[in-house]
C-alpha cells in the first residue's frame, strides 16, 4: 500500500499512467481519475461536468447522514466542488482514487463547518519519516487505485451487520469512537474491537493489491 | 523509526476529521514521524472514498452545477505554495510548528519541580496541549488522569512502567494508569502532550502538587 507516499515529479510517468487508466478493465470505465487531472492542468469544464453529476448527488445524501443542516446540504456540495476545481491540480492519482480524494475534500469542508482545524501532514516537511525505498510506488500502481475501489465496495458488502453499522456510523456520521459508544450503549472497548475487526478486514483487500 | 503507535480509533478519529486539535496535532505529528500509520490513515480515506462511492446519490437543485460554476468566477484562485511558511527547522514537525507561529517559545517555560513546561494555544474547552522539557534523570511525578493524556516523543526519550518511548512513539494513558515518567539519560526528553479533563498527582507529593499546579 503506498497511498501516501512522497510524488516524483514525472511527466513521462503521468502519461502511463493516464494511458493506464483508460486502458480497458483499468479503473472505472468513465476514468474520473482522469478527469480530474483535466480538470487541474486543463481547467476542463466538460471533465468538471462529469465528476460533478456523479459525484454531486453521492455528496448530497452522504452529507445528509451526518449532521449537516437539511437546508445547507446544496450549499455546501457547491463548497466541495468549488475547492475541488480549486485544488485539482494538486490531486495526484498515485496517492488516491478520485473517490477517496472526493472524500477528503468533503471530510475538510465538514471540519470547517464545525469549526474544528486539521493539523495536515505535509510531505516536504523535512521531519518527514520517508517509507522505505523498497515500498515506492510501481509507474502502474495508479491502475490499481479502480480496482481497489471495486474490491473495498465488495469487503463493505461482506461485513456482518455490528461491523458495518460502526463503520457507517463512523463515516457517514461523522462520529468519534466514543460518540459511537454512547450512542449504541456500549462499552467503548466493544466499539473499538468492532471497528477493528472491520477496518482490518478492509485493510487486507488494499494490502492484496500491493 | 516509531515502535509504540496510536490505538487505530484515534487513527480512524482524525481520518473522519472527528478528532479534537489538540489531540490531533499529537496525532499528526506522528504520522510525519511514522510512514506506517500514514499508510492506515490513507487506507482508511480510501475506505471513505469507497462509501461515498456506495451511497445512492439523491437529486440536486436544477441550477446547482451552475451556480458552483459563479462561484468560481468570483473566488480568486488561490496558491497553497505561497501561504506555506517555508522556514522551519527539520526537528520539529510541521504541525505542530503551525500551532507554536505567534506564541514566543523559550521565554514562557514554567519550571515546576525542574520540568520545563510550555501550554500551547488550545481553543478547544477541557483540552490541554502542552510541551514538556525533562532533563535526563528527572521524572514527571507520578499522577493519573481524569480522561485521556496522549503524548508524543519528539527529541531524547522517557519510560514508565509501560516501556522506553523515543523518537515519534506514542504513549497513550487513561484513567487506569497512574504513571511516573522520566527521561532517559542523554540529551533532555522533548514532548508534546495532549490531554483532556485534569491530571491527578498521585505520589507523596500529590496533595501538595494538585494544589498548587492544578493541571
Amino acid at each position: 500500500m503506498h497511498a501516501a507516499v512522497l510524488v516524483r515529479n514525472d511527466p513521462a510517468g503521468l502519461e502511463g499512467r493516464m494511458a493506464a487508466l483508460h486502458a480497458p478493465d483499468a479503473g472505472r470505465p468513465a476514468g474520473f481519475e482522469a478527469d480530474l487531472i483535466a480538470v487541474g492542468r486543463d481547467r476542463d469544464r466538460a471533465a468538471f461536468r462529469r465528476l460533478f453529476d456523479h459525484f454531486a448527488p453521492r455528496l448530497k445524501s452522504f452529507l445528509r447522514r451526518g449532521r449537516t443542516n437539511e437546508t445547507l446540504l446544496d450549499d455546501i456540495v457547491q463548497d466541495v466542488f468549488a475547492n475541488i476545481w480549486r485544488r485539482a491540480a494538486s490531486y495526484d492519482p498515485a496517492k488516491a482514487g478520485a473517490s477517496t480524494w472526493i472524500y477528503t475534500i468533503a471530510r475538510n469542508r465538514r471540519i470547517d463547518i464545525a469549526r474544528r482545524a486539521r493539523p495536515e501532514v505535509d510531505i516536504d516537511d523535512p521531519a518527514l519519516v520517508p517509507e522505505e525505498a523498497d515500498d515506492a510506488p510501481l509507474p502502474d500502481h495508479q491502475a490499481n487505485q479502480g480496482e481497489m475501489g471495486r474490491l473495498l465496495t465488495a469487503a463493505l458488502t461482506g461485513l456482518p451487520a455490528e461491523q458495518s453499522d460502526v463503520v457507517a456510523m463512523a463515516y457517514y456520521e461523522d462520529m468519534s469512537h466514543s460518540e459511537i459508544a454512547e450512542r449504541l450503549d456500549m462499552p467503548l472497548g466493544t466499539v473499538k474491537s468492532r471497528l477493528r475487526l472491520a477496518l482490518s478486514k478492509l485493510r487486507q483487500t488494499m494490502d492484496g493489491l500491493d | 523509526m516509531a515502535h509504540h503507535h496510536p490505538d487505530e480509533g484515534f487513527l480512524l478519529d482524525y481520518a473522519t476529521g472527528v478528532m479534537a486539535e489538540p489531540l490531533a496535532v499529537v496525532i499528526a505529528c506522528h504520522l510525519t514521524l511514522c510512514p506506517c500509520c500514514r499508510t492506515t490513515v490513507a487506507q482508511m480515506e480510501h475506505v471513505g472514498g469507497a462509501l461515498l462511492e456506495r451511497v445512492e446519490g439523491e437529486p440536486l437543485e436544477p441550477d446547482c452545477f451552475e451556480a458552483v460554476m459563479a462561484r468560481i468566477a468570483q473566488e480568486p484562485t488561490l496558491c497553497p505554495a505561497a501561504c506555506r511558511d517555508a522556514a522551519t527547522s527539520g526537528d520539529l514537525p510541521r504541525p505542530l510548528m503551525a500551532c507554536l507561529s505567534g506564541c514566543s517559545i523559550g521565554r514562557t517555560w514554567q519550571r515546576p519541580f525542574g520540568i520545563e513546561m510550555q501550554g500551547l494555544p488550545c481553543k478547544v474547552p477541557g483540552h490541554h496541549l502542552r510541551l514538556l522539557r525533562i532533563q535526563p534523570g528527572r521524572a514527571v511525578p507520578r499522577h493519573s488522569h481524569d480522561g485521556i493524556e496522549l503524548a508524543i516523543v519528539l527529541k531524547g526519550a522517557f519510560s514508565d512502567a509501560s516501556g522506553t518511548y523515543g523518537r515519534g512513539d506514542i504513549a497513550c494513558a487513561d484513567g487506569s494508569v497512574d504513571h511516573r515518567q522520566a527521561a532517559e539519560p542523554g540529551e533532555p526528553c522533548v514532548c508534546l502532550v495532549a490531554t483532556t479533563g485534569r491530571l491527578t498527582f498521585t505520589g507523596p507529593f500529590g496533595p501538595l502538587l494538585n494544589l498548587t499546579l492544578r493541571l
